[in-house]
């Protein structure tokens, strides 16, 4: 499969990196040699040091065989016109990243030819919405616009679940929680089965319908408060966004920002937030606005260690509630020691969001499990296939691997030892990379001999 | 400035003036009353005057901003002095100074009388003093809609954005495509009106004159007594809704006819209007009950509410003289002379949105005191309001209150007593016609001296303006060439 990316930037290293590991044709188009250069070295995948919209190179690159084209630079004109440009030429699916609002029509972008617009901004910001929401929650995730929801959570030890192997909750507790997809423990992701016995200080990463996840949070943090008011540090697109999702479920919520000009833009565009022009390590001025008494603090701003500092700031003066935003790996490993309570990043959402569209085989989408490292992949099951007709626990399923979620056009179900897979179905799988080959294999079978 | 083309666009509205002076001549004909004649000499020599003007001037390719004040300004003046012509010929009203102000009242749609005796005067020249009210109200209904915004007068640029037509990139065919929706409407409230004063038992006449007194929120009425004079609930109720309607935006009635209702409600104008006339209803009743003026709770709530209406729509109808009510009324009338209707309204005063627009900053400011560091914008209908548009209103209620403490010292200096003085002022500055004191709703004008009067005309359409219009013109630099 032939993938072109334009913009080496953040999103499209990360997008380049998935891609390319799972044997993609990815070719990454930069004007910038200096970042192209930077980027060259930790990538497989072929380069081209030229404008992405130039239609001279994008005729030289072939964009008949071309399978996916995203236009991912942080210039949203560049990208439309990239799109546009790709889509005369015979690209098949066109994917542009567009933050300007202006861009939408009633949430859906103004063009046509361009197959899926993504927003990082609006993808983290709901994202920070729902950890907020959720006391004890570390990451939230959608997939399949919604329909499945992952939420991680830290198991404290004083909860029901801690102690427990997964079998016994199931057995106690039936329908009523989660599956979990996904631990990660000390730094490490394995994915449970039944004897796998939760510990307090896991991570566990609860998948299912909205309402089942939210049910399931009760189990591992038990004290769920409510959400009044949020400090939002970092008065660009998405603290906006973030804000305005915020303010419309009746939360007050007051904006920082150190420059006066990012914050009259922000106050132009929040009717009901208090908008603050103040440096956000600027202890003083936060402490007379009542940083202590925030239900919840959320750092997103650019400067990723201002960030980490604020948070820090911000539960030394008790804030309930700490989210941050982080796209380095290092630093995102540190926040659970620092204390603080949930990390974000945009870049991940993004690239998540994007290779939901890739096909391979049987495999309609892939995606990292935010920052678990685990893989989520999609597949799809056509009639004859093996797996049809048979209660899971006598499939056979790959080790470390777990179906998450069964979708059907009637909903989506969360599976168990009993669940039989029907032809049509879709599967949520939930892995580590080490299996992805051996369900690679489990899925690309041929029909059952009869 | 382009002066021949200001004299230009005089001459015309001169000409059309002295069109419209034929309507009352032939309603004197059909009367047989005697008047006629002196509309139809009033509009020959107006038709005379206008169109030597109007060869005088020049055709300018394009009308600026200082023409526009020019035009606007004078252009009321002009067609006042026309306008009383007919009044003072036919010796209905006896000298010109009086007519002038009558007919400066009538097309600034104030309804300050200088007559004692109104229903001895003929039905040409009570038609005339309805009909000066009724155009009157055209020109202010464009005037605020689209050709203030377009000058940037005293915050109007507030609803630019809400005038309803094509944006047309020049200046002409956007007013004259934002004019004709806009008169649509109007004329169709006054038909409406018309017909449901006929059917609660006004005669034809009556019912005319009075909605063009109503629609343009002016105030002549064809009695002595006003309203009041008919004693008929059904009468004032539907004054009070159609008065109300007037002193509405008139782009929020066209949004509502073409199927946007919502417009109204999601208009925080619309809002504080209604809010405003609830409070001062309410309090005017309680104040009436406690002393138990009026027989029954419908007759205090139906004349607290003629009068709360048609004082803060600045139509001044009056069904009872307010003066003899407790003084908590006088203040409250006094406060709804001032606030007057929204804009975009045939009403005057300073408007609503300004009156809210002042409370947010007020608002800001406070808290501003608890978030020293706070970045505020200023919301109106769920948009932000740039600092500047911010300003231009403050200006604006700073500059009617100067010329409102002006008026009150002039008068005063001239040996009225102050309840007067005030009343005086606040009812021609915000073109609501009855005042307090001396010239109370069961007074008039025609007792002040000359100046008093000629000053009281200046008032008139400063106030009909939006003050900066006219004061504009005082300084040097908008006559000179640009």
């Amino acid at each position: 499969m032939k993938i072109v990316i334009i913009g080496a930037g953040a999103v499209g290293y990360d997008l380049a990196r998935n891609l390319s590991a799972s044997d993609h044709d990815v070719i990454l188009v930069e004007r910038d040699a200096e970042v192209l250069a930077a980027v060259q070295e930790s990538l497989d995948c072929r380069f081209e040091h030229a404008s992405g919209v130039s239609p001279a190179v994008l005729e030289r690159i072939g964009m008949k065989d071309c399978d996916l084209f995203a236009a991912v630079t942080d210039r949203d004109e560049i990208n439309i016109i990239a799109c546009l440009t790709a889509d005369r030429r015979g690209a098949r699916v066109k994917v542009a990243r567009v933050r300007d609002e202006d861009y939408y029509v009633s949430g859906h972008i103004a063009f046509r030819s361009i197959d899926l617009a993504i927003n990082p901004d609006h993808e983290a910001a709901h994202s920070i919405r729902e950890i907020l929401f959720r006391s004890g929650a570390r990451e939230a995730y959608r997939f399949l616009g919604g329909r499945v929801r992952v939420v991680a959570a830290t198991v404290e030890s004083d909860s029901y679940v801690a102690g427990k192997s997964l079998r016994d909750l199931n057995r106690e507790l039936g329908d009523s929680i989660a599956l979990v997809a996904a631990v990660v423990r000390d730094g490490e992701t394995l994915i449970p089965h039944g004897a796998t016995v939760l510990q307090p200080d896991d991570t566990v990463y609860f998948t299912g319908t909205r309402r089942l996840v939210d049910r399931s949070l009760y189990y591992v943090h038990t004290q769920q408060e409510p959400l009044q008011k949020v400090m939002i540090v970092g008065a660009n697109p998405m603290g906006i966004e973030l804000a305005r999702d915020l303010v419309a479920a009746k939360v007050r919520v007051k904006v920082v920002d150190g420059d006066p000009e990012r914050c009259r833009i922000a106050s132009e565009q929040l009717h009901h937030a208090l908008v603050l022009n103040v440096d956000p390590v600027d202890t003083a001025p936060l402490m007379d606005e009542g940083i202590g008494e925030m239900d919840g603090f959320v750092a997103v701003g650019v400067d990723e260690e201002v960030n980490i500092l604020s948070c820090l700031l911000a539960r030394r003066q008790g804030a309930t509630r700490t989210v941050c935003l982080v796209n380095r790996n290092d630093y995102v490993e540190l926040l659970p020691q620092l204390g603080i309570d949930a990390a974000v990043s945009p870049r991940r959402a993004t690239s998540a969001s994007i290779a939901r569209f890739v096909k391979r085989g049987a495999v309609v989408s892939s995606a990292q499990l935010g920052f678990s490292g685990a893989e989520v992949q999609q597949y799809h099951l056509p009639a004859g296939h093996p797996a049809v007709g048979i209660p899971l626990k006598k499939l056979g399923f790959p080790a470390d691997a777990v179906i998450g979620a069964v979708i059907r056009p009637e909903g989506v179900e969360t599976p168990s030892g009993q669940t039989v897979l029907r032809a049509g179905d879709d599967v949520l799988v939930f892995a580590l990379s080490s299996s992805l080959p051996a369900i690679e294999r489990f899925f690309s079978a041929g029909p059952r001999p009869s | 400035m382009n002066l021949r083309s200001v004299i230009r666009v005089l001459g015309f509205l001169l000409g059309g003036t002295a069109a419209s002076l034929l309507l009352p001549a032939a309603v004197s004909a059909i009367y047989g009353d005697g008047d006629a004649w002196s509309f139809l000499v009033s509009a020959a020599i107006g038709g005379a005057v206008g169109a030597a003007l109007h060869f005088a001037g020049a055709r300018a390719s394009n009308i600026g901003a200082r023409e526009g004040f020019a035009v606007v300004a004078l252009g009321w003046f002009a067609v006042g002095l026309l306008g009383g012509l007919p009044l003072c010929l036919s010796g209905q009203i006896p000298g010109y100074t009086d007519a002038v102000f009558e007919a400066v009242s009538g097309f600034t749609t104030t309804g300050a009388t200088i007559l004692t005796d109104i229903e001895s005067r003929s039905h040409g020249v009570l038609f005339w003093r309805a009909l000066t009210h009724w155009l009157g109200g055209m020109g202010i209904v464009v005037l605020a809609l689209a050709i203030l915004p377009l000058l940037g007068v005293g915050g109007m640029q507030l609803f630019r954005a809400e005038v309803p037509g094509p944006v047309a990139e020049r200046l002409t065919p956007r007013i004259r495509q934002t004019a004709k929706l806009l008169w649509g409407v109007y004329v169709l409230l006054t038909a409406a009106e018309t017909a449901a004063l006929m059917i609660a038992g006004l005669s034809f006449f009556d019912a005319v004159c009075h909605s063009f007194a109503t629609l343009a929120t002016g105030g002549y009425s064809t009695r002595n007594a006003s309203v009041g004079a008919y004693a008929n609930p059904a009468v004032e109720w539907i004054i009070i809704v159609f008065s109300l309607g007037a002193g509405l935006n008139f782009a929020l009635h066209y949004l509502a006819l073409h199927g946007r209702f919502r417009a109204y409600v999601r208009d925080d104008e619309f809002r504080f209007f209604l809010y405003l006339i609830a409070v001062a209803t309410a309090v005017l009743a309680v104040a009436l009950l406690a002393i138990e003026y009026y027989p029954d709770l419908h007759a205090t709530i139906r004349h607290a509410a003629f009068q709360v209406v048609t004082i803060i729509t600045t139509t001044g109808f009056s069904t009872a003289d307010y003066l003899l009510w407790p003084p908590v009324a006088h203040v409250i009338l006094l406060l709804l002379m001032v606030v007057g209707g929204c804009t975009g309204s045939t009403s005057g005063g300073i408007k609503v949105v300004r009156l809210l627009v002042l409370l947010k900053v007020g608002k800001s400011e406070l808290r501003k005191l608890l978030h020293p560091r706070a970045v505020t914008t200023l919301w109106f209908n769920d948009r932000a309001v740039s600092p500047q548009l911010a300003m231009n209103v403050l200006g604006f209620v700073l500059l009617y209150g100067l010329v409102f403490v002006f008026g009150v010292v002039a008068l005063t200096l001239g040996g009225r007593d102050l309840l007067t003085a005030t009343g005086a002022t606040a009812a021609t500055l915000g073109n609501v016609g009855p005042g307090l004191g001396d010239v109370g709703p069961a007074y008039n004008y025609g007792f002040l001296l000359a100046w008093e009067k000629w000053l009281l005309i200046v008032f008139m359409l400063v106030g009909r303006l939006e003050i900066f219009t006219v004061l504009v013109l005082f300084f040097p630099e908008a006559w000179r060439r640009s």
